[in-house]
């Protein structure tokens, strides 16, 4: 490679690594039912945030190459714009929950801030890693179409690696999910045998309950999910996204009962698909807050017990 | 009406057919002379407030929010 502070391989290496870095963040801008960030605005702003991070990568090992040390501390730039990044997903979220039917929770838009952050040192790093890839590359065999292959391999092989890595879980995969049926006894909302809500106390509310009423019921699969399932927030992340993804005409209710450990979901949706609410909730995240690793409380992390 | 699950709702009006029934508190007490009557305020006053309704195992209708 040539000593030249922007030579050709240099602009080839820093192109090849933003240009890898971008696409990675693009890869986990994903619009799924969830429908967040919108179309095409909030896409615009990740993929322009995401530009910045990967280019930060990008430059930071020509920047040592050319002995220009004092340049990679521009790093610690890159840390506090993902931190502004969160910071703004946090504050827009927050904004904005009076405007739905259902709060998403604090303990959601921080799940959702953090993974716009995380997302960011995602084009960081691959394209730091591309960047590494075509170096390594030039110093054993100095060939531009291979050096160019190798780098964005290498790029992608990180890319892989980080979405697995940071791959949360769904309800589906600590509980099972299953349609729940709605009656009314005494003037209080069942769903089954879960007593959800005594705030139908009118014939009109019960009626249209009845008539227009979907429930689903989530049962842990281990006693140990319960800790999670119960948490304020994660329920309130299930009731948001299902009045998020079927839209809803009037009452949102969630209740959890304490023996069995069941958490009941009823709502009067405007799409009457029991199906569709109950893969909702089965593919809503896991907040990462309310996550908590069994195996863990078995480990003895501090010696023998005495 | 946009809410968080842990939202504690506050009484802003009862409905009764009781006036024995009426103590002091904060939130509006109406009593009624039949249950017709009871059930068509209760009805009124939840749309108008877009409140929520409990019935009390008294007869008595609460309206929260």
């Amino acid at each position: 490679m040539s000593s030249g502070a922007l030579s050709t391989d240099y602009l080839l290496m820093i192109i090849t690594a933003i240009l890898t870095g971008t696409i990675a963040r693009w890869l986990v801008l994903k619009e799924d039912y969830r429908q967040y960030p919108s179309y095409p605005n909030g896409y615009l702003i990740h993929l322009v945030t995401g530009f910045v991070a990967a280019s930060l990568g990008a430059v930071a090992l020509p920047a040592l190459l050319t002995k220009n040390f004092v340049a990679v501390t521009f790093l610690t730039l890159a840390i506090q714009q993902f931190r502004d990044v969160r910071k703004m997903e946090k504050s827009s979220m927050k904004d904005l929950e009076n405007t739905e039917f259902t709060h998403r929770g604090d303990a959601y838009i921080d799940g959702i801030a953090k993974t716009f952050e995380a997302r960011n040192y995602f084009a960081l790093l691959v394209s730091l890693s591309a960047s590494i890839g075509y170096a390594v590359t030039d110093y054993i065999l100095d060939v531009g179409v291979v050096k160019l292959v190798v780098s964005v391999a290498v790029g992608f092989l990180v890319f892989y690696l980080l979405k697995r890595f940071s791959k949360g879980k769904v309800i589906q995969d600590i509980a099972t999910v299953e349609p729940g049926a709605i009656s009314i006894r005494e003037d209080q909302l069942y769903v089954n045998d879960i007593f959800v809500s005594n705030l139908v106390g009118s014939d009109v509310a019960q009626d249209f309950l009845q008539k227009e009423g979907l429930a689903v019921v989530i049962r842990p699969k281990e006693q140990h999910y319960r800790i999670a399932l119960d948490n304020y927030g994660q329920r309130q992340a299930i009731l948001f996204e299902v009045t998020r993804a079927l839209g809803v005409r009037r009452y949102a209710f969630t209740r959890k009962q304490f023996t069995t450990g069941e958490i009941a979901i009823a709502i009067a949706p405007i799409l009457q698909d029991s199906g569709a609410m109950a893969e909702v909730v089965k593919n809503t995240p896991l907040l990462e807050n309310t996550r908590k690793s069994h195996a863990m409380m078995q480990t003895n992390l501090v010696g023998e017990e005495s | 009406m946009s809410q968080g699950i842990e939202h504690k709702p506050d009484i802003l009006a009862i409905v009764t057919t009781d006036d024995k029934q009426i103590k002091n508190g904060k939130a509006t007490m109406i009593v009624c002379d039949d249950e017709t009557e009871q059930k068509k305020i209760m009805q009124e006053m939840a749309l108008a407030l877009r409140a929520d309704v409990v019935r009390l195992s008294n007869g008595m209708y609460l309206l929260v929010r």
